[in-house]
């Protein structure tokens, strides 16, 4: 069996290595990490990017708390999420769709399928070394990236290894349903574009689960914040035994009906959040695995990495009719919700998402296996 | 001693509307070189397929090498080389053969080895480490031929070995395919090429709409078709010589041919031949020549398909693909 399976993984290796695709997308990788991890500095007063003039920003200066923000958003936000995540996902794809149709074609399949091996075996190598393209890629330029990172800025991001067996993961989801699609049709063209039409429906599930999830928390942040400036304005005049002065009845009173409106908002939203949170369960939820990674990247949110070019709160970002604490308080809100959003249970997540994988090759095995050829 | 192949009653419906087998009984003796023939569609290579569990049969009963017919252990002792099979393109010559070497369950050790013989023995060791996508249909089949004998089988199955390749690379096979009887290898060949066949199988075969019609060696299945054909010089009334013979040897069927001067007598025995030559000197002919004749295998072929209503060598193969 061992004898059989690494035949196969070095058959699937010769076969990587016979792709252009599989090069482009090593030297995609490569130019990636080099672009994104190479081509700016930290200065003692900012940022220099290329030969460009320096950017003056204390938080970037090479001393700067927003030096690691800044090379740690970019790893996730662009190279994992943008670069790694999606395009060399769907090159992935591309490149490794015909691996299974290729191999169940007349004129293949009866040469393997005589060998003294079972269907099943047989299929699940196949399938295993399908994975060896993403795999390497990942391996690659993951550590190309982290080597460069560490070098250059002397950050060391040991969470951004993890992105080697988890996007691996997300690529066992997609492949999965690749598998079974092949199998069934024993079409590139159909197991390429079905896996990315299921993967854009995954994506939808997912995306408007976040987002539903995301104003829920928003508008739950909203509520605690405002009891508990309540709390604390009523506790200082408690303390100080007198009635509250005319201002801090207004702010109360103010408060209180945000703290309401924010309170009943989050409760109609809190079904909405159940139901889709429900849905989700029946799809491989790829988009954890990258939230999972961000998180252990300590990757800032969004509102986090604006924050180090610009003060949401100041006048020049913030709307005439707004005031500075509310739009503060607003700012905080949503980077708190953001937060609680990319807290995913890592284990549910993955354990049902799998239980799902195996649905769908246990599908393609038993077609594989019940099938004349 | 136990036969190699042994099957009973094998039947094929595919998708429960095409019979492509309706019933085939086999055995194949241990150290014997079998063709099976018959039209395109008949359903040789179905049964072919059946044996090495690329097919499933919808009935099935008998045993290959002493295991049921489906049992995957078996395989690792049969090599088989499909028709039109298909390597990948990106494998050179040496690496197919490691491959499907692995796959056989044959060692690393051993595999380096036996691959460069092979390919010596196909004669392809010049191109072994070119990629298969620059070989000619001949040159895959010599190794797909090399590839069928990495496991050192007892039993090699070749459908169609012969095909696309060149008069003196079908000399090397058939050279190739007698070492292996000399061996003492089972040799289970599928072909349409009746004169390759005629000259290397020791039994053959022949198959027709999914069943066996005839079945022995060549011998035994020419045995009703043999005949002596004694040829006169400048006969004077032919017919009458003709009519004469069948009249001393008490038997019908004694034909003549004006053209060739020649007289067909349907008998084997050599002995009972004499008589016909006295009565013809007799009768003052001059025998220029008296040969011994049978049917081809390709008559016998023809006889086969036209008894069972198919005389369109060509028909339409059974589809491909689907479940039983």
């Amino acid at each position: 069996m061992i004898r059989v399976f690494s035949a196969m993984m070095i058959d699937s290796l010769r076969y990587l290595r016979s792709r252009f695709l599989f090069w482009i997308v090593l030297a995609m990788s490569a130019i990636a990490a080099a672009a994104l991890f190479g081509t700016y500095s930290f200065t003692p007063t900012g940022m220099k990017i290329l030969w460009f003039d320096p950017i003056e920003n204390p938080m970037l200066a090479e001393d700067g708390v927003g030096r690691e923000i800044f090379v740690s958003y970019i790893f996730n936000a662009y190279f994992l999420k943008f670069w790694l995540g999606w395009g060399a996902m769907i090159l992935a794809l591309i490149s490794t769709a015909s691996l299974i149709p290729d191999y169940i074609s007349d004129g293949s399949v009866e040469l393997t399928l005589s060998k003294p091996v079972r269907r099943p075996v047989l299929f699940l190598f196949k399938f295993i070394s399908g994975l060896l393209f993403v795999l390497l890629q990942l391996s690659i330029g993951v550590g190309f990236a982290y080597i460069i990172i560490g070098i250059r800025f002397d950050q060391w991001m040991h969470g951004a290894l993890l992105a080697i067996p988890l996007l691996t993961l997300q690529f066992v989801y997609l492949y999965a349903i690749s598998a079974l699609i092949a199998v069934l049709t024993r079409s590139t063209i159909a197991s390429l574009l079905g896996t990315i039409l299921i993967w854009f429906v995954i994506s939808m599930v997912q995306f408007v689960s976040n987002t539903t999830l995301l104003q829920y928390e928003m508008q739950a942040a909203t509520a605690q914040q405002n009891q508990a400036k309540i709390v604390e304005l009523e506790a200082q005049i408690a303390e100080e035994s007198r009635d509250p002065k005319p201002f801090e009845r207004a702010n109360l009173s103010s408060w209180t009906t945000t703290m309401e409106a924010a309170q009943k908002s989050a409760d109609s939203i809190y079904p909405w959040v159940k139901t889709t949170a429900r849905i989700e369960l029946f799809v491989p939820k790829t988009g954890d695995l990258q939230k999972f990674i961000s998180s252990k990247t300590k990757a800032p949110v969004t509102n986090e990495f604006a924050g180090l070019f610009m003060d949401f709160s100041s006048e020049e970002f913030r709307p005439a009719n707004v005031d500075e604490e509310t739009m503060r308080d607003a700012n905080e809100a949503e980077t708190i919700a953001r937060k609680k959003v990319r807290k995913v249970g890592i284990v549910e997540s993955i354990t049902t998402s799998m239980l799902i994988v195996c649905l769908l090759l246990f599908l393609a095995i038993w077609r594989f296996t019940r099938r004349d050829y | 001693m136990e036969s190699t192949i042994d099957i009973q009653g094998v039947e094929k419906i595919y998708r429960g509307k095409t019979h492509a087998l309706r019933g085939v009984d086999l055995r194949i003796a241990p150290g014997e070189v079998f063709g099976l023939l018959g039209p395109n569609g008949a359903g040789k290579s179905t049964l072919v397929k059946i044996l090495m569990t690329v097919i499933r049969p919808t009935k099935c009963a008998g045993t290959m090498l002493g295991q049921p017919i489906g049992s995957k252990s078996t395989l690792a002792r049969v090599g088989y080389l499909p028709e039109h099979h298909k390597f990948p393109g990106y494998l050179k010559g040496a690496q197919v053969l490691d491959f499907f070497g692995a796959m056989s369950g044959v060692p690393r050790a051993q595999r380096k080895r036996k691959a460069a013989e092979l390919l010596e023995l196909v004669d392809m060791s010049a191109w072994a480490n070119t990629r298969i996508g620059k070989y000619s249909k001949g040159m895959r089949q010599r190794v797909g031929l090399a590839q069928a004998l990495m496991n050192n089988p007892q039993l090699v199955v070749l459908d169609e070995p012969t095909d696309g390749v060149d008069p003196v690379g079908r000399r090397d096979i058939r050279n190739i395919l007698l070492r292996l009887k000399d061996e003492g290898r089972t040799v289970f060949l599928n072909s349409h090429l009746l004169s390759e066949l005629e000259m290397v199988c020791d039994r053959v075969a022949i198959m027709v709409k999914g069943k066996v019609t005839r079945q022995g060696t060549i011998d035994e299945l020419t045995e009703d078709t043999r005949r002596y054909i004694i040829t006169l010089h400048q006969p004077s009334d032919l017919a009458e010589s003709g009519r004469l013979v069948g009249q001393a040897l008490s038997i019908e069927g004694v034909q003549t041919e004006d053209t060739t001067g020649s007289i067909t007598i349907p008998l084997s025995d050599p002995a009972k031949i004499q008589g016909a030559i006295d009565r013809l000197r007799a009768g003052g002919q001059t025998i220029r020549s008296i040969q011994p004749s049978r049917a081809s295998l390709e008559d016998l072929f023809m006889s086969a398909v036209a008894a069972e209503g198919d005389a369109t060598p060509g028909a339409s193969k059974p589809h491909k693909g689907g479940e039983r």
